[in-house]
């Protein structure tokens, strides 16, 4: 079953990111009216037509929408947020959320400023970005955030979010002006943060233990690819021991202070469904970056095992697999463990659903690297490793970008199932509220289906609409 | 237009070849968006006339025979081809798409058609020949144009320099009155321009009516009846062949053959 | 059906052992007779074919060593609770029943399951085609000179590409589906009852054949040759004279005058059936009758892959490079014919391989049934679970049902697109 769908999809996309800069011009209104829409007979009768549908349609949807009544999500608007977590505990999630914000703008400032530099040094325009250019990027994130908030029986949260978007801009700043030291490791910094948050939340529990471990991993990671450290052992050190010595830290830290927290049998709402995204995407990568290595490999027995757990994965629904987890992964454990948390399961296979996916767009990426590439690494005597770790995955990568954002989004959108399994997030939030002894048979199950569908369609539509200009920036596949 | 404008642009009215006008361009101009890409052009060609087109990139020179066949709309002036006027009127466009051949720069041959099905689509499509008849045309035409052998191949099997023939040859099986010629060999690998070249050359010797957007001098020199210099949008001079490389008399020609030969 | 999916399966992998060990060995013996052929062969630990087999060997130790080590853990566990490692339950009563089919209790595990999956069959067949012809509308409306329909289109596919097909497909059902359509008791009929909507189920009006319905059958069949036969014919007279051959529209005329003449000969063979619903509204009868799950379902993936069918359309019709369009422009070529012979080919090579994931992706998501409980391949699967018949078996024969579609799709896919793929060098 092997896949042909990467060139042709690239070729699209270029096309149609091609197709959306296209040039629009200014006309007054008159001229634009006949222009666009009554330009011949045919055109106005399909103005016409198209408009009295999408005017039907438009009050039949007002109708339904003010006949109902909203109560239930304003009952239930905490659920859809963070499902069951103990609710005299609220300061966790907000405190988390604060300092995950911190974080955000921290490093997007950071970055923001070096590719400015960059861009400045290479006599490319650059522009530092505006909180107006910002709130148009992520208006539909902000405006869904806001149509949430309004559900809200008390100011507080108002308040609280709009003191998070402040912090964030603020952050933001901050790490734009950092001084040029400090901003190349604002990465650390963001890293730290990170990982604070985490330990707000779940504190040192075997939960937090793994995030820690997640963000110093993906944090070695990407330090591998850095070229301004030396090679050989110092450079290795260099590279991994910063993560390294801030997860030891931690662990040291906990020994003194113990700290507690929740575990994810505790959380829910769209924090699960946003969390169980993030880390089903950072666990999958390593081992789809490992699957797509061992699919273009030579020899046969990693060919054959990469190929089989690949087009398993891909050719069965991700529901098969989801209950897979439930009912026939706990029986491969040994006999005297105890059967892990329904989310644990739940997240093994996600992973090794998104590592399936996620090496089929690092090889189309591999694919797309030129053989010149290699050929020169390897004429300059680099080891096989090397050539892979510091020439074609960099390249790789930076070209799968955009598609891996494609693959966040539909991931994000496929945690939906878990709500099949039973477990408590962002859509199931929705069921247990209309199952309560208030609303039960009261026919709002689409009220609460419509809230959540936004909730949904905020985060996907900003996100698609960043990978589009993260594709524009990258050049990628452009003729 | 302001009048001096008008005389700044020289005037390419004077017609060569038998004296009968085929294509008459007055008053041109044409705009992409706000940016002027044509002003004012006046030029005329007559039947079995060749005339080439030069000048700096950017000069206008494809926008002008572009807007010939209407692959651009001109927004001022007019233009006449064979006596047709042509306007917004989707039978004038065809008509004389129908008695104009192209061909491009970059061949734009279609790569899913085999080199015979490329050549005889037009004809049996929108002259109605019957298939036989226009298969024994195309044939011939691959004889003429030197690669009979490769009518069953697809384009993309081909060499650029065998693309642009074939490109030439699909043209022709319209049996045009006119051809323009778009660059027809910058994208071509320098073994291959002559090829092409000597198959434009032979075209123009059986008195076809051509005009050529062309970086090749020596091409102009030997087989235009008629060199036009463009820069700017604008028609700058015009003269035969030995006028204009020998004495050219605007300052631009000068600084443009200086830069070139 | 399913053992003898089982049966493949289990050749596939005693194929892909032998393959792999064969493989290796060959290049073990393969390795040792180029060296000895050599005098100058490395020594054997840097020799760079030593050092790939030993990976592999390394490697297939490992997988060996996971796979038995979780195999042994999986049979201890299953010894525990009992449950036989076999596949005997599948001809076992399965105790479970399904909407409008006539599958009784009594049948077997493997009929149940069977049904279920003719049940995923009728989803996609009936939803691809549905798909396919939303999408390529909407794909197509985004390039309208029409502003407003331009615009309807693009917020159309960004608002539901945007969203997860399961949220779809719970609101479909729950929000519009059961509330917004009346008990069957107080259905809706319009049109003179040609038509019922109720929350049970819809009803259509279809064709029912009468006296002479078997010979009209054979007639229409000898039209249909007719139709084509005509078509050939406009063909070669094209070919022949250039005239233009419109031999569609002479082959839909052909039909339709040979179906009409028979119609009246034959005295009115077919007629309609009109769907009827009995007083006390509960059972339905003539007509085609669709359940209501059955109905969300397929809707609501239609409207959800529409949107990435739209996004293919529309991106593959503008990778066409525009030289093409100009190429066929400056031949005369009408605007029909630019997009007939030049264009739609080319854009349909490009737009094959991407569609034929979005119908993979069709047919996985079909399994989300699950959620609104109609009884196709996965949720005939779920049900069997509360039958307690043995979980794991069931997870791998629903796997293999899956991989089986899966499969046939890409293979077939591969096949056209194999030959759909321009010449090049």
């Amino acid at each position: 079953m092997e896949s042909v769908t990467l060139p042709a999809d690239d070729a699209i996309a270029v096309a149609i990111n091609e197709a959306n800069q296209a040039p629009s011009q200014k006309l007054p209104p008159r001229e634009w009216l006949k222009k666009n829409l009554f330009s011949t007979t045919g055109n106005s009768i399909v103005s016409l037509i198209v408009l009295a549908i999408f005017l039907v349609a438009a009050i039949l949807a007002f109708r339904w929408i003010v006949d109902k009544d909203f109560a239930i999500v304003r009952a239930n608007l905490r659920s859809f947020m963070i499902g069951q977590f103990p609710r005299d505990e609220l300061w966790r999630p907000w405190a988390s959320g604060y300092v995950l914000m911190a974080a955000l703008g921290l490093t997007s400032g950071a970055l923001a400023r070096s590719s400015y530099e960059t861009a400045v040094s290479q006599d490319l325009p650059a522009e530092k970005e505006s909180v107006k250019s910002l709130v148009r990027r992520f208006w539909a994130i902000i405006a869904v955030t806001v149509f949430f908030v309004s559900f809200a029986r008390t100011a507080l949260p108002f308040i609280g979010l709009a003191a998070a978007f402040g912090l964030v801009v603020a952050m933001r700043e901050l790490g734009w002006r950092l001084p040029g030291v400090l901003q190349r490791d604002a990465g650390y910094i963001g890293a730290t943060l990170l990982v604070i948050s985490t330990l707000i939340l779940a504190g040192t529990s075997p939960l937090g233990g793994l995030v820690l471990g997640l963000i110093a991993f993906v944090w070695a990671l990407g330090e591998l690819g850095r070229r301004d450290l030396p090679a050989g052992a110092a450079g290795l050190v260099m590279r991994v021991g910063p993560a390294l010595g801030m997860a030891v830290v931690v662990y040291l830290v906990q020994l003194v202070i113990p700290l507690d927290g929740f575990g994810w049998e505790d959380w829910g709402g769209l924090h699960i469904t946003l969390f169980t995204t993030v880390v089903g995407i950072t666990l999958g990568l390593p081992f789809g970056i490992l699957l797509a290595l061992g699919r273009r490999s030579d020899l046969t027995v990693l060919k054959t095992a990469s190929v089989i757990f690949i087009e398993f994965v891909r050719g069965v629904p991700l529901i098969t697999l989801l209950l897979a987890s439930g009912l026939l992964l706990p029986l491969f454990l040994p006999v005297d463990f105890d059967r892990p948390a329904d989310l644990t399961l739940a997240i093994v296979v996600i992973t090794a659903f998104s590592s399936a996916y996620i090496a089929e767009i690092v090889r189309g990426g591999l694919q797309a690297v030129p053989k010149g590439q290699t050929e020169a690494a390897q004429a300059s005597g680099m080891s096989a490793a090397s050539v892979q770790r510091l020439i074609v995955l960099p390249q790789a990568l930076r070209a799968v970008i955009p598609a891996m954002v494609g693959q966040f989004i539909a991931l994000f959108k496929d945690t939906s199932l878990l709500s099949i399994i039973g477990i408590l997030e962002f859509l199931r939030v929705s069921d247990t509220s209309n199952a309560q002894p208030d609303f039960v048979g009261k026919g709002l199950a689409g009220v609460t289906y419509l809230f959540v569908a936004i909730g949904y369609w905020a985060f996907a539509y900003t996100l698609s609409k960043e990978s589009r200009r993260l594709e524009v920036k990258l050049g990628v596949g452009t003729r | 237009m302001s009048d001096d404008m008008t005389t700044i642009n020289a005037d390419a009215t004077q017609v060569g070849g038998t004296g009968d006008v085929m294509i008459d361009v007055t008053n041109m101009d044409k705009f992409f968006g706000d940016f002027q890409a044509l002003t004012n052009i006046n030029m005329k060609v007559g039947e079995q006339e060749v005339v080439v087109v030069i000048g700096p990139s950017g000069s206008g020179k494809s926008t002008l025979i572009r807007c010939i066949n209407r692959l651009e709309r001109h927004d001022r002036g007019s233009i006449v081809v064979d006596g047709v006027e042509l306007s917004d009127d989707i039978r004038a466009i065809q008509n004389i798409r129908r008695e104009t051949g192209m061909v491009f720069q970059s061949f734009n041959l279609f790569p899913h058609l085999t080199v015979l099905e490329n050549i005889t689509l037009a004809p049996r499509n929108v002259r109605n020949i019957p298939k036989a008849e226009a298969e024994a045309t195309a044939m011939e035409l691959l004889e003429r144009v030197k690669i009979p052998d490769q009518a069953h191949k697809f384009p993309g099997q081909m060499s650029g320099g065998q693309q642009q023939r074939v490109a030439i040859a699909r043209s022709l099986a319209m049996k045009p009155k006119v051809i323009l010629f778009d660059e027809p060999t910058s994208a071509l690998d320098p073994e291959m321009i002559k090829e092409v070249l000597d198959t434009m050359k032979d075209l123009a010797e059986e008195g076809m009516t051509m005009i050529c957007v062309t970086h090749e001098m020596g091409f102009a020199r030997e087989v235009a009846d008629r060199v036009v210099f463009m820069a700017d949008g604008e028609i700058v001079e015009v003269g035969t062949p030995e006028h204009f490389f020998t004495n050219p008399q605007e300052e631009r020609t000068k600084l443009f053959l200086s830069q070139i030969l | 059906m399913i053992q003898f999916l089982l049966g493949v399966l289990a050749l596939f992998l005693v194929l892909v052992v032998v393959y792999v060990v064969g493989k290796l060995a060959y290049d073990i013996v393969q390795l040792f007779r180029t060296r000895a052929s050599r005098d100058d062969s490395a020594v054997l630990w840097r020799d760079v074919g030593a050092i790939g087999i030993a990976a592999q060997i390394a490697v297939l130790i490992a997988i060996a060593a996971v796979l038995s080590y979780l195999w042994s853990n999986f049979t201890a566990r299953t010894e525990l609770i009992g449950l036989e490692l076999n596949f005997d339950f599948l001809d076992q009563p399965g105790n479970i029943s399904i909407a409008d089919n006539p599958l009784t209790p009594g049948d077997t595990v493997g009929a149940a399951i069977t049904e279920g999956f003719l049940n995923t069959i009728r989803i996609i067949l009936v939803g691809i085609p549905l798909a396919m012809i939303l999408g390529t509308l909407i794909g197509v409306a985004r390039f309208s000179s029409n502003w407003l329909l331009r615009k309807i289109a693009t917020g159309y596919v960004e608002f539901f590409r945007n969203i997860p097909p399961l949220v779809v497909i719970v609101f479909l059902w729950g929000a519009v589906f059961l509330n917004g359509f009346p008990r069957s008791q107080e259905a809706w009929k319009p049109l003179n009852s040609w038509f019922i909507f109720s929350n049970n189920r819809f009803a259509f009006p279809s064709l029912m054949g009468l006296d002479n319905f078997e010979l009209y059958r054979w007639l229409l069949l000898a039209g249909l040759l007719a139709a084509i036969g005509v078509a050939v014919w406009r063909t070669s007279v094209f070919n022949n004279t250039g005239t233009p051959h419109h031999r569609v529209l002479w082959g839909i005329g052909t039909l339709i005058a040979v179906a009409a003449i028979a119609y009246f000969a034959l005295g009115g063979p077919i007629t309609t059936s009109k769907p009827e619903l009995d007083d006390r509204g509960r059972v339905f009868s003539n007509g085609i009758r669709m359940q209501m799950p059955y109905a969300a379902l397929t809707f609501a993936l239609v409207i959800y892959t529409a949107t990435h069918i739209a996004e293919i359309v529309r991106g593959s019709i503008l990778a066409v490079h525009k030289g093409q369009e100009e190429a066929a422009n400056a031949l005369a070529l009408s605007t029909l014919q630019r997009y007939r012979f030049v264009i739609l080919p080319q854009a349909m090579r490009v737009a094959f391989p991407p569609l034929i994931s979005q119908f993979l992706n069709f047919t996985k998501n079909s399994s989300l049934a699950i959620a609104i409980g109609f009884t196709e391949s996965t949720s005939v699967v779920t049900n069997l679970f509360g039958q307690s018949q043995p979980a794991p078996q069931l997870i791998l024969v629903l796997a293999l049902l899956y991989l089986t579609l899966s499969l046939i799709l890409s293979a077939v896919g591969n096949l056209v697109n194999r030959r759909l793929q321009i010449v090049g060098r």
